[in-house]
């Protein structure tokens, strides 16, 4: 028998082995070229980041400062104290104050208070008053009375909970942010950030909120008051109302007069928050999406706080970046990949001790898997930290063991007396269903975490599932196609490797 | 081979390492790292570029034993000042112990430290000293073990829609084992849990039940094909029996590619790749020695209600 030649059955087998084959290589390739061109970020905690502070900016708007001048000057009258000029301070921090003496500067101080509030029809702003030392110029003295809003617990809060969203969306980024007990700073470390400046820029901007219909932005965040979680709508379900501006509304009115049965987003940024479809024409400017008690109040409390004030409860400003290391340390990182390989390479030689040349065939497959899983992951610009590590290492065991159960079930098969390839094609056919079953719970488990788990979780839920399921193609299709074309040449031999 | 037959044994065995470990999660707890607790981090200026592991050198003495260094998180960081020069120093992250933050003498102390070993002086006034939160909050504990128990009731279903209701069940139960047996081990022997321990115990959690479904697969199978007069129990251990091979293999497979991890591995890696292990061979015995027996003991249990309620209504 010559060596190229096949029997007229094989001739069609081996066109397909030889199609599939040269689609896995073409895959591969393409990962090893994405991974050349776009290397797979590295966490914090592998590879170190942009270590950012930021701080509640407490200043005022310039026009709630100068409605509180008229406030301080008319407290100022009552005391008698009339002829004392106030001027905005010009990094709006608050007020300067000149008067004629040092005693004079308690009076003041006794006339103005400890505390100002600030309202509007959509608004309520405390600001603290607090009083520098007097400054001595040519005629008297100056003295800055620094006015912050004040920042709630709870505000910080939801500007971290922002802060963590905005940096983390995707759950692939895998950043750390802390709030500081007792300073109010929120502290922001960003993984493989090499330049932090851009990266604070994203983080403090406040968001912008759009409408949009067939993708087209249609009204913004500035048409908007304010969102409200409420109750109402057919069910008396919770509902999020919006308050329009006066011009909004009528924008709004014309709009859904236009669109009725059309579906409209709102987004923040590019990221979705919601869609509805507009039933009818809706005058008033104060209309309310209706989830059809799909939501729970506090869902929809978390849609308004989103869309509210654009996203961030309270301005912030950056007052520290930095550069810093990995948390794990370098010696570290390379001592565990050294080990990674030497377990990677245990895995291959237990596997082909124990399966002959079909462990060594599925060691390939496991190199495949490794560098396609890689590349999906770089291409998909996933931050690859310690949780994803585990969640890849998971899914390395499960394509291990996929073969295993397949090489087992081949076996099996032989025993009842088969031949080598109807036992490949039987072996095959009846792993497929446990390996299926197995694969899916796993993948239904990392979709659970991924939608319900936030940071780390998700983290290690992305790279689970992508892992899954690239494992799930190696084992069913290329550890197949590389037996299929083999023991379809020498089914004798391989035959006797299964056999013994 | 009779190992569904031994049931009361492995059964009897797990139940009382379950009571343990119960036990020791709600009296002894556990030893919560500085991802949990939060705690004190001090910015520190330096003239020169330093690594890790000399910070580490430096302060791994035993005057300083309150910085609880093998719990810290040491990282050097680079910036540049507002006249383009390279700033440098460390951050050194140490956690809450027993509620507290760390003293100014501690850190006075360790700033001194640092001081004498690189032969340098630190300006006082240039140190910033934060009081952090946790990085996991309350709220993500919560979460994320909403999002464990929401993932295990879907396990439930899957597999109940796949197999019968009393398998997800036994499944379930063996995946409870697991995770308690890792919680279990890291709470008796006070070992330090982190995040990465978090994401130690999701992986025993796949693993668990991945392990699990390749041998009710075999069972679901011999079902099918069901030999007149075998018993349900008979049949589970048969199936055992058939898939002991691909089960010890695979066992042994994972857990030395983590072994490798675990001995050579740094030494962040350890409370992550010794969870690992022990879930994997937590999950490795409760396939086999817990799941499959609590299967027959369930759907024998279900059976014999079955056939008392037949017997009630023919009676009737």
């Amino acid at each position: 028998m010559a060596l190229f030649s096949w029997k007229g059955e094989s001739k069609r087998v081996r066109r397909e082995y030889v199609i599939r084959l040269s689609l896995i290589a073409l895959l591969v390739v393409a990962c090893v070229v994405v991974l050349r061109f776009f290397p797979i970020r590295q966490g914090l905690d592998l590879q170190g980041g942009a270590n950012i502070t930021m701080v509640a900016d407490t200043r005022a708007e310039k026009n709630v400062l100068e409605d509180v001048r008229k406030i301080v000057l008319e407290r100022l009258r009552k005391a008698g104290l009339e002829k004392v000029p106030v001027t905005i301070h010009d990094d709006r921090e608050g007020f300067i104050v000149k008067v004629g003496s040092r005693e004079a500067v308690s009076a003041v101080r006794q006339a103005i208070g400890q505390s100002v509030v600030w309202e509007s029809e959509t608004r309520k702003v405390n600001l603290n008053l607090s009083y520098g030392e007097p400054k001595e110029v040519t005629d008297g003295y100056e003295v800055l009375v620094t006015a912050a809003q004040e920042i709630t617990r709870e505000a910080m809060e939801k500007a971290k909970t922002v802060v963590d969203l905005r940096v983390n969306g995707l759950g692939l980024s895998e950043t750390v942010v802390q709030l500081d007990q007792n300073s109010n700073r929120l502290i922001v470390q960003l993984p493989g950030v090499k330049n932090a400046a851009e990266a604070t820029e994203n983080l403090v901007r406040v968001a912008r909120l759009t409408f949009r219909i067939d993708g087209k932005v249609v009204m913004d965040g500035s048409d908007l008051v304010r969102a409200e979680a409420t109750y109402g709508g057919n069910y008396n379900a919770p509902v999020l109302k919006l308050i329009l501006t006066k011009e909004g509304g009528k924008r709004f009115e014309t709009i859904t007069g236009q669109n009725v049965n059309k579906l409209m987003a709102i987004y923040l940024d590019e990221e979705m928050l919601m869609e509805a479809s507009i039933r009818e024409k809706i005058s008033g400017g104060e209309p309310y999406v209706d989830f059809n008690g799909s939501r729970t109040i506090d869902q929809v409390k978390v849609y308004a706080v989103q869309m509210n004030s654009g996203a961030l409860p309270v301005p912030l400003r950056v007052i520290a970046s930095s550069t810093v290391g990995p948390t794990l340390g370098k010696e570290a990182i390379k001592a565990s990949i050294m080990a990674g390989i030497i377990g990677l390479l245990l895995v291959f030689a237990f596997i082909t001790y124990f399966y002959k040349v079909p462990g060594a065939l599925a060691s390939l497959a496991l190199i495949i898997y490794a560098v396609l899983a890689l590349g999906i992951l770089a291409s998909l610009r996933a931050v690859l930290t310690l949780p994803g590590i585990a969640g890849f290492i998971l899914s390395i065991g499960m394509a291990v063991d996929g073969n295993i159960v397949i090489f087992e079930r081949i076996k099996d098969e032989l025993r009842t007396g088969k031949h080598m390839r109807a036992a490949l094609e039987a072996g095959f056919s009846r792993a497929f269903m446990p390996i299926l079953d197995s694969n899916l719970t796993t993948i239904l488990t990392g979709a659970v975490l991924f939608f319900l788990g936030t940071g780390l979780v998700r983290g290690f839920a992305t790279t689970l599932i992508i892992g899954v399921a690239v494992s799930l193609f190696t084992v069913l299709v290329v550890t197949r196609a590389f037996l299929g074309v083999l023991v379809d040449r020498y089914p004798d031999r391989f035959a006797r490797y299964f056999e013994s | 081979m009779n190992i569904i037959g031994k049931r009361r044994i492995w059964l009897t065995f797990s139940g009382i390492l379950m009571l343990i470990f119960i036990g020791s999660i709600i009296f002894k707890g556990f030893n919560l790292g500085i991802d949990f607790t939060g705690g004190t981090t001090i910015e520190v200026p330096l003239p020169r570029a330093v690594t890790a592991p000399e910070i580490e050198e430096m302060l791994n003495v035993p005057e300083l034993a309150e910085l609880n260094l093998e719990s810290a998180v040491i990282q050097p960081f680079s910036r540049l000042d507002e006249g383009g020069n390279a700033r440098y120093g460390v951050l050194i992250k140490t956690r809450l112990v027993d509620g507290e933050f760390l003293s100014n003498a501690v850190i006075e102390k360790a700033v001194a430290r640092l001081e004498s070993q690189m032969g340098i002086t630190i300006d006082r006034e240039s140190l910033a000293i934060e009081k952090v939160g946790p990085v996991i909050g309350a709220d993500l504990t919560r979460n994320t073990i909403l999002a464990i128990i929401i993932a295990t009731a879907g396990i439930l279903l899957y597999v109940t829609l796949r197999f019968e209701f009393m398998s997800g069940l036994a499944g379930v139960m063996a995946l409870v084992h697991d995770v308690l047996f890792v919680l279990g081990v890291f709470s008796l022997l006070g070992q330090e849990v982190g995040s990465n321990f978090v994401a130690a115990v999701l992986t025993v959690i796949g693993y668990s039940i991945n392990d699990t479904i390749i041998i009710f697969d075999r069972v679901r199978e011999n079902l099918r094909n069901r030999k007149k007069g075998e018993t349900f129990e008979e049949l589970v251990n048969t199936s055992v029996i058939q898939s002991f091979r691909r089960s010890v293999n695979t066992s042994v497979t994972t857990i030395l590619a983590v072994m490798a991890l675990f001995l050579l591995g740094g030494r962040s890696l350890k409370e992550f790749t010794f969870a690992m292990i022990i879930g994997m061979i937590a999950g490795s015995y409760s396939t086999i020695f817990i799941a499959s027996p609590l299967w027959v003991v369930m759907r024998n249990w279900q059976e014999k209600r079955a056939e008392a309620k037949r017997r009630a209504h023919a009676t009737r």
